[in-house]
């Protein structure tokens, strides 16, 4: 899996914000991410699977695998509602 | 992780996001209204505009969203239209404001009262606005005599 084209990452006042890249702005269908959800959005700009994911998030946090696993199919389960995923 | 956008703590870069986007030509939707100069028409904290690139020029009744030397942001009503500039009024304000055409940003193409999505040129609305401008000397009037009768009576 990895994500849809046309939405980029920007900074606004200390917030992660997922932005539309063209077309119209819906302020009520923004969202943002805290900074775990920004590393794995980030990751998934490239192909990667759920176990792919997990081992980033591991790896890049020093975490046990229990913690790591839920954490990212939250954050997929999001993904897929919000339909930013391909 | 993943969480609603506020769009109400974010103030000036929020406008930075609204005024990049304007620029590109698409409209801006639901941004909140702030303060009651809009009143009875936009209910800070209940009601939301949506804003549209600007016009080559703005007609009477439009309303632009601008912005003050000093940073401040604003919507307010054009009441007229002079050669140079535009003048501005709130719904529920009492003076006047002349509004060059740098300062403007955009202007609002619906609204939305509660979740209710109102057009800009629904009849009603058109009505609303026509007939609420034709009373501003009227209703000035009756807000100078309520300012008078409390000071009168304290």
């Amino acid at each position: 899996m990895k994500l849809k084209d046309g939405f980029i990452l920007r900074e606004v006042a200390g917030q992660t914000v997922v932005l539309p890249t063209g077309g119209d702005l819906n302020l009520n269908m923004m969202i943002t991410l805290n900074e775990t959800a920004k590393f794995l959005w980030e990751k998934l700009q490239s192909e990667i699977d759920e176990d792919g994911l997990v081992a980033a998030l591991i790896a890049e946090y020093a975490i046990d695998e229990e913690t790591a696993k839920p954490c990212v199919a939250s954050f997929v389960a999001e993904l897929k509602k919000h339909d930013f995923l391909v | 992780m993943i969480s609603s956008f506020d769009p109400t703590v974010l103030g000036d870069e929020l406008m930075e996001l609204v005024y990049d986007r304007l620029s590109m030509g698409h409209k801006v939707r639901w941004l909140p209204f702030a303060g009651v100069s809009m009143l009875p028409m936009l209910r800070m904290d209940k009601d939301s505009v949506e804003l549209a690139p600007l016009p080559e020029k703005l007609q009477k009744y439009d309303l632009p969203v601008y912005r003050y030397p000093s940073g401040k942001y604003v919507m307010h009503r054009v009441v007229a239209v002079k050669d140079t500039h535009y003048v501005c009024l709130g719904d529920n304000t009492w003076e006047y404001e002349t509004i060059y055409p740098e300062m403007l940003i955009g202007v609002v193409s619906a609204f939305k009262r509660g979740e209710k999505r109102i057009e800009v040129d629904a009849l009603g609305y058109r009505l609303y606005s026509r007939i609420w401008v034709a009373l501003f000397p009227l209703r000035k009037c009756l807000h100078r005599c309520k300012r008078w009768l409390r000071r009168l009576l304290k």
